[in-house]
C-alpha cells in the first residue's frame, strides 16, 4: 500500500502516472488472496476516486477510471463504491457520451 | 432519455427471448424508452382493446407474432405502461427520469452507473437478431 508521501509524489507526477500506480495498488490488494479482498479493493478504490475528483479535471478522471477498467480489468462494482454516485453525477454524462473517444493512459 | 448500446441490446434481448418480430419490437422499444406514441394498433394492444386492435391491424400482422408480443408484454413490460388507454398516455407523458427508473427496476435496461462501467471497460456487446 502506498504511503501518503508516495501518494503525493505520484499525484505530482501527473494523472497518467497516478492511473497506473493506483491500478497496481488495487491489483495488489486483489491478489492478496484474502476473503474480503473485494471489500478492501472497493474501499481503496473509493479513496482513489475521491483524490482523483479533487485533484484532476473531468477528462483525466475518466481516463484514469478507463485505465483501471480496460487496461487492468479491475472488477469494480458501482454498487460497492461509495463515491461512484458522486463520480457519476459529476462526469457520468461526459463518460457515457465519449466512452469510445476517451482513451486510457 | 439516452441509453447506450448496452442497454438497447439488453432490452432487445427480451424481444429475442419471446421471438417478437422487429416490426413489433421497434415501436415497443421507442414507446418504452422515449415515450413515443406507438400508433393506433399498438396503443389498442397495450390498452387491452381487442376490437380497436383488430380494426387498426395491418394485414401483414400474424396471430403468431401477436401471441409473441402479448407474451412479452405480460412478462417483461412494466405494469405502469399498459392495460388501459390512460396508462398508455400517461407513460408517454412521464418525465424521462421516471421512465428510466422504472425500466431499470424492471431490469430492461442497465443503470447509468452500470452503463459507465460497461462503456469504460469497452465490454463487447452483440446486437440481438430479430426476424
Amino acid at each position: 500500500m502506498m504511503l501518503d508521501s508516495q501518494r503525493l509524489i505520484t499525484l505530482l507526477k501527473g494523472p497518467d502516472w497516478y492511473a497506473h500506480q493506483s491500478a497496481k495498488e488495487l491489483l495488489d490488494i486483489l491478489n492478496q488472496g484474502k476473503r474480503k479482498r473485494y471489500k478492501s479493493m472497493s474501499a481503496m478504490a473509493d479513496r482513489h476516486i475521491e483524490i482523483i475528483m479533487e485533484c484532476f479535471n473531468h477528462e483525466d478522471s475518466i481516463r484514469i477510471l478507463k485505465t483501471w477498467l480496460s487496461t487492468y480489468r479491475l472488477p469494480l462494482n458501482p454498487d460497492r463504491l461509495k463515491t461512484f454516485e458522486q463520480f457519476h453525477n459529476r462526469v457520468g454524462k461526459l463518460a457515457i457520451q465519449n466512452a469510445q473517444s476517451i482513451r486510457s493512459y | 432519455m439516452n441509453i447506450t448500446v448496452y442497454s438497447r441490446n439488453r432490452l432487445y434481448e427480451t424481444f429475442t427471448k419471446w421471438d417478437v418480430p422487429r416490426d413489433f419490437a421497434d415501436p415497443m422499444a421507442n414507446y418504452l424508452v422515449y415515450g413515443y406514441e406507438p400508433g393506433g394498433f399498438f396503443t389498442s394492444v397495450l390498452a387491452n382493446d381487442f376490437f380497436a386492435a383488430i380494426q387498426s391491424s395491418h394485414p401483414a400482422n400474424t396471430v403468431e407474432a401477436l401471441k409473441c408480443l402479448v407474451g412479452w408484454i405480460d412478462n417483461c413490460m412494466p405494469p405502469e405502461a399498459y392495460s388501459n388507454y390512460n396508462r398508455v398516455s400517461e407513460w408517454c407523458r412521464l418525465p424521462e427520469g421516471h421512465r428510466r427508473a422504472i425500466l431499470e427496476q424492471r431490469g430492461l435496461i442497465y443503470t447509468e452507473q452500470e452503463e459507465i462501467m460497461l462503456a469504460l471497460r469497452e465490454e463487447s456487446t452483440i446486437e440481438p437478431i430479430l426476424y
